[in-house]
């Protein structure tokens, strides 16, 4: 700190440190406290209070008809008009027909005294008020648990369903599937590039490995799905040769499946494992390869012993990044695998967010997500052996 | 570790040469090793000491000629199927492994059992007086140590020839001279043929049964230690091993194991060891121990003057620079006997003895 001070002065260094609070405290620290916070908070949708107040509401509205066509005959007979179909009779008609209550319509009791309608009338709006005080009352009731319910509480995580609890574990799975597949393709290249004498050609291997990430990333992923469309180049070759018969109709459904999500998902995250595997492996002496070698050790003892041993920082950071990106992502699932069925985790919390627009939920599973990945992280550092000092380099 | 389970064998280069390219390491070389012997392999950096070390350990396959180790073929075998084992300059240890696995990892990589492995790394470790170290981490040992575990390591998988790249250049001084009487110990012990690739003639002379001294790619000469000193068959092995007064000319005659060399300096004689005639460009070879006051010398034949530049006191013997007559450069080493090189002054008359002085062919010499 001092001597950030000494270096920049006073009054650079305060911006410098002020915009870096200002980023972990709004970018980091504010979001991250705001879903945290979301997923403790239990918000209840519809139900039996929401019903209850529907219910109770409608009652009222029956009551308050009832009541204006008792206030009409009044007037009507009030003004010696014997006879006539009164304006809100049918609305009355119209709701407790709706309301399902039994009430003789005023028009087919014409030939009743007004006095008796009105009778029959009041006698309905005593009973409708009757039955209004017990609604009320379980309205009030059920608003109460609600707002019990409500509040702090493990509810979003301990609702969460069989299926989406499947397909978070099935998530988790293929994430370190993906994890796996990964780190099997990229040991060799990441130890080739590392140990090539030929620092020119190691610079081109990773000139090659760089330039399909200057390409956006949704496009990489589309490059895929025209890679494995039914109409696409994958089943085009395999007809061209002779293997399948797309005329006969029988392309080979390459998408919408995992095996497709894992080989797009390898190809968009590969440099995250090569990379931190290069860097450690770089700095592995040579000698040690030609002495395990001298020595008299196999090819595959020499890696397990010698070069895999100190390639394991670089592993724990490659898989640690490669699983985050896999566990998270939502563009490969999403293009690659419409139509997969269980999708991935992160497709559910998406659509909790976006479509279902319950944020809460959604906070919830993101939050399990991330307690997950951060269990994977620190399984990680327990099995490689490796500090977080060790990673950070 | 038993020793007798070690047993040194012969190498042998046959016509081995190596070229990269254009460029050729190692010109066609032949080359006896004996069996249980130290030999060491002397040469300035780039004369492709290091290339022949990595053709016999395995690691480079020869462009021409035949490798044999105890009589069998082994060119076209790799390192991992050679009865070699190579300390490397920088020994490389594995750092991540304790000392004893590090010992025993030629032996893990032969499949032999951990309590098995155990013992013998301990009992290696006792050979090089490393008792008790075995579960420490290489990072934690000194230089030496270091040295001595690397050593061990090599020793486990039994080889029949060690090989050393330079294994001293990391060390100080003091350690550096404690080592080469351990290592020189350790293979006396062993019996195992030791090949010793370095830069630095004191090691060369003070560790090893024989010398190759090697320039450009090629052996200049292979003799005992003392002959390399001694009886130096180049100008350059003269120049490189030890330190040398020079003085260039052309052979006046040369009969009887003696010849006669005019110089800018004045006329010498020396032991003709080429067998040069009259007209040959010859150089004549004095060690600075050799160079004396002519008033201490009753020969006559070499003399000549020079003019006293520098006196540097080394102890127990003086360097003294002096120039002689076309700017040629001199020094004499003077026994520190009491007072009387601190009177060396001004123009002195020097002379040596004719025998020893050594008459060769003109030829590279080594730069300083």
């Amino acid at each position: 700190m001092s001597s950030l001070y000494r270096s920049y002065g006073a009054v650079l260094a305060s911006l410098l440190l002020g915009i870096v609070a200002l980023w972990l405290v709004a970018l980091i620290a504010l979001p991250q406290l705001n879903m945290i916070e979301r997923a403790f908070i239990y918000e209840p949708r519809g139900g039996a209070a929401i019903q209850s107040q529907v219910d109770v509401d409608r009652l009222y509205q029956q009551i308050y008809t009832l009541e204006y066509d008792i206030q009409v005959l009044r007037q009507q007979a009030g003004a010696g008009a014997s006879v006539g179909v009164a304006p809100g009779a049918k609305i009355g008609e119209d709701n407790t027909a709706g309301s399902g209550l039994a009430v003789p319509s005023p028009s087919a009791a014409g030939t009743e005294s007004v006095e008796d309608q009105i009778a029959t009338l009041e006698a309905q709006v005593a009973g409708l008020q009757a039955d209004l005080a017990a609604m009320e009352e379980e309205e009030t009731r059920l608003m109460a648990e609600q707002e019990a319910a409500s509040g702090y509480s493990m509810r979003n995580f301990t609702t969460m369903s069989g299926l989406h609890l499947r397909i978070f574990g099935m998530t988790l799975l293929y994430s370190f599937c993906v994890t796996l597949i990964c780190f099997v393709v990229c040991y060799p290249i990441a130890y080739t590039v590392a140990q090539t004498p030929n620092r020119e050609r190691a610079a081109m291997l990773m000139l090659g490995l760089l330039i399909p990430y200057a390409i956006n990333e949704l496009l990489r992923i589309f490059a895929w799905t025209m890679i494995l469309a039914n109409e696409g180049m994958l089943n085009t070759t395999l007809d061209a040769l002779g293997l399948i018969d797309m005329a006969q109709g029988e392309p080979i459904r390459w998408l919408a499946s995992n095996g497709a999500v894992f080989c797009v998902m390898v190809y968009a995250y590969i440099l995250f494992m090569v990379f931190p595997m290069y860097n450690t492996i770089e700095t592995l002496d040579r000698n040690q390869i030609e002495a395990s070698k001298d020595l008299g050790a196999s090819l595959l003892r020499t890696h397990l012993r010698v070069v895999l041993p100190y390639a394991k920082p670089g592993i724990a950071v490659g898989s640690i990044m490669t699983f985050m990106l896999a566990a998270g992502s939502i563009a490969v699932p999403g293009l690659v695998g419409p139509g997969l069925h269980p999708d991935w985790f992160s497709q559910v919390i998406y659509r909790n967010f976006f479509e279902a627009g319950n944020w809460n939920i959604g906070s919830a599973y993101s939050l399990a997500l991330l307690a997950a990945c951060t269990g994977f992280i620190l399984v990680n550092m327990v099995v490689f052996r490796v500090g977080i000092r060790d990673i950070a380099k | 570790m038993d020793m007798q389970d070690l047993r040194g064998k012969d190498v042998e280069l046959d016509g081995v040469s190596m070229r990269f390219g254009d460029f050729t390491a190692v010109e066609p070389t032949d080359l006896t090793i004996r069996a249980g012997e130290f030999f060491s392999i002397l040469g300035p950096s780039g004369c492709g000491k290091t290339t022949i070390l990595r053709m016999v350990s395995g690691f480079l396959k020869p462009s021409t000629g035949r490798i044999r180790i105890g009589g069998e073929d082994m060119t076209q075998l790799g390192p991992n199927r050679r009865p070699t084992a190579l300390i490397f300059q920088n020994l490389a240890l594995f750092p991540l492994m304790t000392v004893w696995e590090n010992v025993a990892f030629g032996l893990e990589a032969r499949g032999m059992p951990r309590a098995e492995r155990r013992r013998r790394a301990d009992a290696l470790l006792e050979l090089v007086a490393l008792t008790g170290q075995g579960d420490k981490k290489p990072t934690e040992l000194s230089g030496g140590q270091r040295q001595r575990v690397a050593v061990a390591r090599g020793l486990a998988v039994e080889p029949a020839v060690l090989l050393l790249d330079e294994p001293l250049s990391a060390l100080d001084l003091k350690l550096r001279q404690h080592m080469r009487a351990e290592l020189k110990s350790i293979q006396r012990k062993t019996g195992v043929t030791f090949i010793y690739i370095t830069h630095d003639q004191g090691e060369a002379l003070t560790m090893s049964d024989r010398v190759a001294v090697m320039n450009r790619g090629r052996v200049e000469q292979v003799a005992a230690t003392e002959d390399i000193y001694d009886s130096p068959s180049t100008a350059f092995v003269a120049t490189f091993v030890g330190e040398q007064n020079v003085f260039r000319g052309k052979v006046m005659h040369g009969a009887n194991g003696v010849a006669r060399v005019a110089t800018d300096v004045g006329e010498f004689t020396g032991a003709n060891r080429d067998g040069l005639s009259a007209g040959d460009d010859a150089m004549i070879f004095v060690r600075p121990e050799r160079l004396d006051l002519a008033s201490r010398s009753n020969e006559t034949a070499n003399r000549m003057r020079a003019h006293v530049e520098r006196r540097d006191l080394e102890g127990p013997f003086v360097n003294v620079f002096l120039r002689a007559a076309g700017n040629l450069p001199l020094v004499m080493h003077m026994t520190n006997s009491g007072d009387a090189w601190r009177s060396l002054e001004g123009e002195l008359e020097l002379g040596f003895r004719s025998t020893d002085a050594l008459v060769l062919r003109a030829g590279d010499l080594a730069r300083e």
